[in-house]
């Protein structure tokens, strides 16, 4: 019950409107720090919920890049890298820092009362741009808006009076200075301490493309004014304009503290868009209603023949439709079909087109549709309509939800099952060559490097659910070989030797396995994989997954031996081996949020546990973030002090509208160093499995009759 | 904003040169999502054209031709496209009609009820009063369309419809002079107001109508051979 308790709360805060209605207001820019604000000092204001906001800005030798995610209607989370020139003086090498902000608005606006918003700039790690803020943003009509705030550590480094805070402890009228042990950690000592100052701006959209803004700057920049001389600081007004230029696209251009330039590029994308939010799929096979259809009132041998000639017939649509057929079964009144959906990122879409197809094909007599997906051979879940609810409701205005009421969706059935018209593999052999682009972000030496070259990829299916596949890169152009960093890492070099596969893997046999996927019992997945399992180590890998289809929890547990791979990424293998797993537990949150314990032993043969957090979208995006902690120290882990990183998974479909069931995933960690590091073995089970099952199913189903 | 575009054009058609620099079976996931992000970044490209070019478009004689199967031609002017249509299924009064290139739209006695295959398609409508209020040339009718949004979900919009006769006299339908009688359909809903117009002949069947699709597509123009 408390569980209950406890997500009713969050899903109270998530529920929460802004009460301020949107016609009385204007968009918020994003301002130098990539994040929603007026040049450099941040307003009370959100970006709608979910957008994903990219800026780059520019002034007197920095740069900023930031990304913005608006996480919850009032809580945001931005992640910037910046470069910074002759950072403690004229002439002294370039700073690159990563930082990371949270603004989370507390007060919406209304008639009277502004928003108000509370913000930690940079509050993890070294903290360059470290700094707190409680702002408050009012519009007086609806193209003017003020705002105005009160800020500490960098918002409190000019025109500063000492702490009020100081009332209630002493302690809140000094900024402690330096970076706790290794980096990478809260640094809450600093927070709301030392000296306080005021800070604040108008805004006036000036036309619906342009907006004009002046602030006063609680900024000093002593460091970058001071001591790195980039500017003067003459001045604490800085004076911008910001300009539409296309939706989605904002570029900015200001003057600043009385001496220089400076300019800014916004890109916002919102993961609950879609460019073609219906795709550009081919219309589907019409339903074929047996009451204006002679041909499929004929009666229905039940030889095999007959069956022969029905799973020809319906092979012809399936291809059409992007589907492959692997099996129907077929009695006097149930027609049971399996197959694999090769071409939606929606399953609901699928199975709708199967059942459209079926009543084209299947004899009068049939009137229960078992619809069965596979992936990986195995059967993941079953959809069970009746022939009559899709012949009365292909066209009813609220057909999609009617027929799931009426719709069953559960387990699959074993696949024992006596099938007499199973389709061979069609295509067992699927293969691509392509370019591709390796990177290798934040190293300080160069901040971005890059190989690009060409990788060929095939995978065989031997038998139904088990692979052969395997992957090569060739590199033709890039930098990644040049990195000298040479690993300080007191742990055994799991990850950190990365620059050595760079310079000696060409061409290298990135992975190279045998996979077999398979279905233990009800409601339980398995796999084994061996073989070169990733480019740093080849081994051995079996998981078994435990998930209900109806389930919002799935229980899964993996076991690896790993054996680390030669510098060449060939066939030969390194001294170091090591025995890795986790037991995992996967939790579906109210409002599409997921959450994900793995607790196990990882690469360097530490044992911990990792905490991931996803929002997922019903479209198929997913962004998330992770951290794993174990029993190496901070001090051992190196700078940084813990692994952690973001997350990203956008299916390819929602971008181009072309159907498609390839998702684009990518991990970007602030550092890559050796303790908590997972085996990357392709084709983990949860993440094929969910898509199948009754919640992802429920989220699509709209898309049924699509 | 026409150098920005050319801009655009050019990020894309190198991208597009990435991607097609790759073959097989599969997708490669990088190179598309290049040029799927740079879509999404810059606006997609293609999708609009001028209305005019859609008129100049020519089409076909029907009337010299002998049909013996119902034809009917779209256009649709938001994205610059003509084509024909042939009927591929019937369904409680609902025929679907279907282009070549697998778009299909989907009508009960001449009143549009669903789109497939457009990218913001009309996913259904309840005409269950549209039509009845149609065929006799007047009422008020209650009408729902249902569209996809970026997540999945289908979203219901809701207009009050006002339809009478406009007018009545003879028109030129694909090459065919057809005595119609002009019925007219507007919708309103809080943010939204638009006009459907039906050209009813004698016998009942509407030979030739505008309607409303949807935001982004606007209105398609549908014109009968032979029903």
């Amino acid at each position: 019950m408390r569980v209950r308790v406890v997500l009713g709360a969050i899903a109270g805060v998530i529920a929460t409107a802004p009460a301020w209605a949107e016609t009385l207001s204007f968009p918020s820019s994003y301002g130098l720090y990539g994040t929603p604000g007026m040049i450099d000092m941040p307003t009370a204001l959100s970006a709608p919920d979910a957008e994903f906001g990219l800026t780059s800005s520019y002034f007197s030798g920095q740069l900023r890049n930031t990304m913005t995610f608006q996480i919850l209607p009032r809580l945001s989370g931005s992640f910037r890298y910046s470069i910074i020139d002759n950072y403690t003086g004229p002439g002294t090498p370039t700073r690159y820092d990563r930082s990371f902000d949270l603004r989370f608005r507390f007060i919406d606006e209304s008639t009277y009362r502004p928003a108000v918003a509370v913000g930690f700039q940079d509050f993890i790690g070294t903290g360059l741009y470290s700094g707190e803020y409680i702002v408050a943003t009012k519009h007086v009509t609806p193209r003017l808006r003020f705002s105005g705030g009160i800020g500490w550590g960098r918002f409190g480094s000019y025109g500063s009076f000492s702490n009020p805070l100081g009332i209630i402890d002493d302690g809140f009228n000094t900024r402690p200075t330096g970076t706790t042990g290794q980096g990478g950690v809260l640094e809450s000592a600093k927070w709301f301490r030392g000296p306080a100052a005021v800070f604040g701006g108008v805004e006036w959209r000036a036309t619906d493309k342009l907006t004009l803004t002046a602030e006063y700057s609680s900024d000093a920049y002593t460091q970058e004014a001071g001591v790195a001389g980039l500017f003067t600081h003459s001045m604490p007004f800085n004076f911008g304009a910001t300009y539409q230029l296309a939706p989605g696209m904002q570029l900015g251009a200001y003057y600043l503290y009385g001496s220089t330039f400076g300019a800014s590029l916004n890109f916002t994308l919102n993961p609950k868009d879609k460019t073609f939010p219906s795709g550009l799929a081919p219309a589907p096979v019409p339903v074929a209603p047996r009451a204006s259809n002679p041909e499929v009132e004929a009666s229905w041998n039940l030889g095999p023949k007959t069956a022969e000639s029905a799973r020809v017939a319906m092979g012809v649509y399936f291809e059409r439709d992007g589907l492959v057929l692997d099996a129907l079964d077929m009695s006097e009144t149930r027609a049971v079909v399996r197959f694999r959906n090769m071409r939606y990122q929606s399953v609901a879409m699928a199975v709708g087109r199967v059942a459209r197809i079926l009543t084209n094909v299947a004899p009068a007599s049939v009137e229960v549709f078992e619809i069965v997906p596979m992936e990986n051979g195995m059967a993941l879940s079953s959809v069970v309509v009746m022939r009559s609810d899709v012949e009365e409701l292909e066209h009813a205005p609220d057909g999609a939800w009617e027929l799931y009421s009426r719709a069953q969706i559960g387990e699959a059935p074993a696949l024992g099952m006596v099938s007499f018209a199973s389709n061979p593999n069609p295509q067992p052999l699927s293969w691509y060559l392509a370019p591709y682009i390796a990177t290798n972000t934040f190293d300080p030496d160069n901040p971005f490097r890059f190989d690009l070259g060409l990788e060929l990829k095939a995978r065989y299916e031997l038998t139904p659910g088990l692979f052969l596949s395997g992957g090569i890169r060739k590199k033709l152009v890039g930098n990644l070989d040049q990195s000298t960093r040479v690993s300080n890492s007191v742990l055994p070099r799991v990850r950190t030797d990365y620059y050595l596969y760079d310079q000696n893997g060409d061409p290298a046999i990135n992975d190279l396995t045998l996979a077999s996927y398979f279905r233990p019992g009800p409601n339980l997945y398995g796999r084994v994989t061996a073989g070169y399992l990733e480019r740093m180590f080849g081994g051995v890998s079996a998981e078994l997954l435990w998930k209900p289809v109806n389930s919002r929890f799935a229980l899964g547990a993996e076991i690896n031996y790993a054996k680390q791979r030669d510098f060449d990424v060939l066939f030969g293998f390194q001294n170091y081996d090591v025995v890795s797993g986790h037991v995992s537990g996967y939790l579906e949150l109210p409002q599409g949020f997921q959450a994900q314990v793995d607790a196990g032993r990882y690469l360097a043969g530490d044992w911990g546990g990792t905490l991931t957090v996803e929002r997922t979208f019903r479209n198929g995006w997913r962004l998330g973030a992770f951290a794993t902690l174990t029993d190496v120290s901070f001090r051992d882990f190196g700078e940084g002090s813990f692994d952690k990183g973001l997350l990203f998974t956008i299916p390819l479909e929602t971008i181009t509208g072309r159907s498609s069931t390839t998702d684009i995933q990518r991990t970007l960690r602030p550092i890559t160093r050796d303790g908590g590091a997972r085996l990357e073995v392709d084709g983990r089970l949860y993440g094929i499995v969910r898509g199948y099952h009754e919640s992802e199913l429920t989220d699509q189903w709209g898309t049924f009759w699509r | 904003m026409g150098n920005l575009l050319a801009v655009k054009r050019h990020i894309l058609a190198l991208l597009s040169a990435v991607a097609l620099a790759s073959c097989g079976s599969d997708q490669p996931a990088g190179t598309a999502y290049l040029t799927g992000v740079a879509q999404q970044v810059l606006g997609t490209l293609g999708q609009s054209g001028k209305a005019g070019d859609v008129a100049a478009q020519p089409v076909p004689d029907f009337a010299l031709m002998d049909l013996n199967q119902p034809l009917m031609v779209a256009r649709i002017a938001s994205r610059n496209a003509v084509g024909g249509l042939s009927v591929v299924g019937r369904n409680q009064g609902f025929v679907t009609w279907q282009t070549g290139d697998g778009i299909s739209l989907t009508l009960k006695s001449g009143v549009l009820a669903s789109t497939r295959g457009l990218g913001a398609d009309l996913m259904s409508a309840d005409i269950a009063e549209v039509v009845p209020a149609v065929q006799t040339g007047r009422g008020t009718a209650r009408r729902v369309h249902r569209y996809l949004d970026g997540e999945n979900q289908l979203r219901p919009l809701t207009f009050v419809c006002d339809i009478e006769t406009t007018g009545s006299g003879t028109i030129n339908v694909l090459g065919a002079a057809r005595s119609t009688r002009e019925v007219t359909e507007t919708c309103t809903s809080p943010d939204l107001i638009f006009t459907n117009v039906y050209w009813i002949g004698r016998d009942g069947l509407t030979w030739k109508t505008r309607q409303f699709i949807g935001v982004g597509l606007g209105h398609v123009e549908l014109e009968w051979a032979a029903h």
